[in-house]
């Protein structure tokens, strides 16, 4: 007897009531997709090591949801680590790559695209370009809530990187902490550049720390008038900054973009002068919207210029200043 | 079975038909398409037939689900992947799944009822029922979830070993 044609299996499958069955493994790459969305990384990483076209499916097509990606990138030692619980990192499973040697970290480079993350840390302290390179293709598509950013050293490459992360990215629902450190004089420009890129987004603390040739002046300060004015512009919620070159004129108009557009607190330090007659003048005008506080008195670490601390605040919104 | 305002006819895969309320199948994206393409008389009473390729043990548990689900809000609620939890599964959809989700059915009726929602494009029973699976392979071991889920490991030895390495994070 030959095999049974076509048509006897199609009478054979009606006869009988056979109905295909749907097992896991024939759901469509849709629904798979659906499936590892509700997973944990952990879970989701074990689905995909069931079998490869799972394996397949959870490397082209599902995001990857993480708490926290923390890359560290310093002279000797070199980690990018995602944390499930970042709240609780002591407990926390790691997903860890570890260098082969000083300068070689081997990373799948396609293990961020397009997922999401609600911090991420970096700090990078190197003397090589690569770290700049392989971070900036790292994350160049991973979605983040909160952006912590230390460049720890002066190094043109920081830009690169910089870019990497701000470019193109919509990052209105974002905070970010940018801090530079040992900055050097030919950072000043390019700095003021990255900052005049920046796009809207909900809050910005930024943190600059001068390790050149100090002048008398404040100059080497990346906050002037102009970048302090387009920060308040961009930022929607808060904008904390440290020493600034301001003069009164800008911090006015700082004041005046305050109560028009979106950004609810500001604080900066500024010559001390310069606060206390801004302060006197908004007090003279008795502004009804917005609230001025001269807070901490410092001397600038450069030259020793006397600073004070500002801090103005759109009156509906609520800040604890036992904090400040 | 026959339902209020019998409007719908829905032909089955295996040759059954069900007719069926307008208020239950407004939640499936695929028959309300349907209809719309009939260009039919909204009034008319009852609409031309329906055919959809879910086999007719199937449809019932779906038309169940639709039954109980008649009065949820449309059109359904996108969540974004933050949103997306599974813990958050109805009392009335749990015993629902538990009544057919046995040892014996080896998730079969589950399998089928997450493809037939998916066909009829039922976001709410798709979302329920994807959800229902994810929890069942929560927190397993990967050769756990192989035996839960019936999978075979397909990988060459060489290929298991470099997935081991590389998932070693997640299994310390």
């Amino acid at each position: 007897m030959g095999e049974p044609s076509e048509l006897d299996q199609k009478f054979d499958s009606l006869r009988f009531n056979q109905v295909p069955l749907t097992t896991f493994d024939t759901l469509p790459d849709d629904i798979l997709v659906g499936i590892f969305g509700f997973l944990n990384l952990r879970d989701q990483t074990r689905l995909a090591a069931c079998c490869s076209r799972f394996h397949s499916i959870n490397q082209s097509k599902v995001a990857k949801k993480l708490d926290a990606v923390v890359a560290f990138w310093g002279e000797r030692h070199q980690y990018v680590n995602t944390y499930e619980s970042y709240m609780a990192l002591k407990k926390a499973r790691c997903w860890n790559r570890q260098p082969t040697d000083d300068y070689e970290l081997t990373i799948d480079e396609s293990f961020f695209a397009h997922g999401q993350t609600n911090t991420l840390e970096i700090k990078v302290k190197p003397n090589h370009d690569r770290p700049y390179l392989l971070l900036s293709h790292l994350f160049k598509t991973l979605q983040y809530a909160s952006l912590d950013i230390y460049f720890a050293d002066s190094e043109r490459n920081n830009a690169l990187l910089f870019r990497s992360l701000i470019s193109g990215r919509k990052l209105k629902d974002c905070s970010l902490t940018i801090k530079f450190g040992r900055a050097m004089f030919e950072d000043i420009g390019s700095t003021r550049e990255l900052l005049l890129e920046l796009p809207t987004m909900k809050c910005l603390q930024l943190n600059w720390v001068y390790w050149g040739i100090n002048s008398d002046s404040l100059e080497t300060e990346v906050i002037t008038d102009g970048i302090l004015l387009y920060l308040v512009d961009h930022s929607t919620e808060e904008l904390i900054v440290g020493e600034g070159d301001c003069s009164l004129q800008g911090l006015l108009h700082v004041h005046h973009k305050l109560i028009v557009s979106e950004c609810k607190h500001v604080e900066v330090t500024v010559r001390r002068e310069v606060a206390q007659e801004f302060v006197q003048k908004i007090m003279r005008h008795s502004y009804e919207t917005v609230q001025v506080h001269q807070g901490k008195l410092s001397q600038h670490e450069g030259n020793g210029i006397a600073m004070s601390r500002l801090i103005i605040t759109k009156r509906q919104y609520d800040i604890n200043y036992e904090f400040l | 079975r026959i339902y209020p305002l019998m409007r719908v006819t829905l032909t089955t895969s295996d040759g059954a038909s069900v007719t069926v309320s307008r208020q239950l199948t407004k939640h499936s994206g695929f028959i309300e398409k349907a209809i719309t393409d009939m260009a039919v008389d909204d009034n008319a009473v009852p609409l031309s037939a329906v055919a959809v390729d879910v086999d007719d043990a199937t449809l019932k548990l779906v038309i169940e689900w639709l039954t109980e689900h008649r009065d949820d809000a449309l059109p359904y609620p996108e969540k974004t992947d933050e949103e997306r939890r599974a813990d958050d599964i109805p009392a009335w959809d749990q015993a629902f799944v538990q009544k057919w989700d046995t040892k014996e059915d080896q998730q079969q009726t589950l399998y089928a009822v997450i493809t037939a929602a998916d066909k009829l494009d039922i976001k709410g029973l798709l979302d329920m029922t994807c959800k229902t699976l994810a929890n069942k392979i929560n927190g397993k071991t990967v050769e756990e979830m192989r035996e839960i889920l019936q999978l075979e490991c397909d990988f060459t030895e060489e290929e298991l070993a470099e997935i081991r390495k590389e998932n070693a994070w997640c299994e310390n």
